[in-house]
C-alpha cells in the first residue's frame, strides 16, 4: 500500500489542476489589463511625439519625472500582464514536467525583461539629470 | 469504437489511466468568424508580448548610449524594422480591443449569438481603422522629422 493513499481525496486533488490558484490568476490578469488600458493611450501618443526624433529629445523626455514614472508603471504591468498570459497558455497546451520547465522560464524571462527596462530607466534619468546640473 | 478514443487516453492523480470524457471536436463545426478571433487573441498576446520585448531592448538602446541607439535605429527604420513594428501595433491593438470584449462577457453582457457576430465584425473594423491611423501618423511624422533633421544636418556642415 502507498503512503499516497492515506491521504483524503481532497488532499489529492488540491494543487493537481493546471491553475491551482486559479481565482487569483485571472483577476490579477484582468486588474493588469484594465491598467493597461490608459496607459496603452499615453504610450501611443508618445510613441508619435518621438517618431523620428534625435536622441538627445528623446532622452530629454525620459529624463522627465512623470514620463519615467509612467513608462516604469507600463512596463511592470506590461511584463505582469505578460507572464500571467503565457502562463494560461503554458497551462492549455503544455503537459507534463515540461510545463513547469517553461512557466519557470515565462516567469525569469519577465523577471529580467522588467529589470532592464527599470535599470534603463534609471540610466536615462542620471544622464539627464547630469545635463540639467 | 471511434478510432479518435485513443486520443481521450488520460492519467488521474493518481497515477492511474482513465478515459477522457470525448468532448466536441473543432472539425465537426462549421467554420465561424468567432472561433478565428478567440484564438486570434490569444496569438495577438504572444506576439504582442514578444513585440514589447524588443521595445524594452530598444529602450535599453536608448539608454546606452547614442552608439548603440545609432545600431537600434538602423534596425527600426530598415523595412523589415518597419514590417515588425507595424505588425507588433496591430497585434497589440486587435488584442487591446479583444480584452475590451473579454471584459464586458466578464460582466456577463453581448453573449447573444448576434450581438457575439455583430461586435466580432465590429472589433476587426475598429482594429483595422485604429492600427491604420497609428501607423500611418508613425509613417508620416516619423519621415517628416528624420528629413528636417537630415536638411539642418547638411546645413550646419555647410
Amino acid at each position: 500500500m502507498r503512503i499516497v493513499d492515506m491521504r483524503t481525496p481532497l488532499a489529492r486533488v488540491k494543487g493537481a489542476g493546471g491553475l491551482p490558484d486559479g481565482v487569483e490568476h485571472w483577476e490579477a490578469e484582468r486588474v493588469s489589463a484594465v491598467m493597461l488600458g490608459p496607459l496603452s493611450l499615453w504610450a501611443a501618443f508618445s510613441m508619435l511625439r518621438l517618431a523620428g526624433r534625435d536622441r538627445e529629445a528623446i532622452v530629454a523626455w525620459a529624463g522627465r519625472p512623470l514620463n519615467a514614472a509612467l513608462l516604469a508603471a507600463l512596463i511592470g504591468l506590461v511584463t505582469r500582464h505578460m507572464q500571467l498570459g503565457l502562463e494560461v497558455v503554458t497551462t492549455d497546451y503544455v503537459r507534463g514536467w515540461k510545463r513547469s520547465a517553461v512557466k519557470l522560464a515565462i516567469r525569469f524571462a519577465s523577471l529580467v525583461l522588467a529589470a532592464y527596462g527599470g535599470a534603463s530607466i534609471v540610466r536615462l534619468l542620471v544622464e539627464r539629470s547630469g545635463k540639467n546640473g | 469504437m471511434d478510432s479518435r478514443e485513443a486520443l481521450y487516453v488520460g492519467v488521474d492523480s493518481d497515477g492511474g489511466v482513465l478515459k477522457r470524457p470525448m468532448s466536441p471536436h473543432l472539425d465537426v463545426y462549421r467554420f465561424r468568424l468567432s472561433m478565428a478571433l478567440s484564438i486570434a487573441n490569444r496569438i495577438s498576446g504572444v506576439l504582442s508580448a514578444g513585440g514589447f520585448g524588443l521595445a524594452v531592448m530598444w529602450l535599453g538602446a536608448l539608454a546606452s548610449g547614442p552608439k548603440s541607439f545609432g545600431r537600434a535605429r538602423c534596425l527600426s527604420h530598415s523595412l523589415a524594422g518597419r514590417a515588425v513594428t507595424a505588425g507588433w501595433l496591430v497585434a497589440t491593438v486587435y488584442h487591446l480591443v479583444g480584452g475590451v470584449r473579454h471584459l464586458i462577457w466578464d460582466d456577463v453582457h453581448r453573449f447573444e449569438k448576434s450581438e457575439i457576430n455583430r461586435d466580432g465584425r465590429t472589433s476587426l473594423i475598429v482594429t483595422g481603422g485604429i492600427s491604420a491611423v497609428l501607423t500611418g501618423a508613425l509613417c508620416v511624422l516619423g519621415g517628416a522629422r528624420a528629413r528636417k533633421a537630415r536638411r539642418t544636418a547638411l546645413k550646419t556642415a555647410k
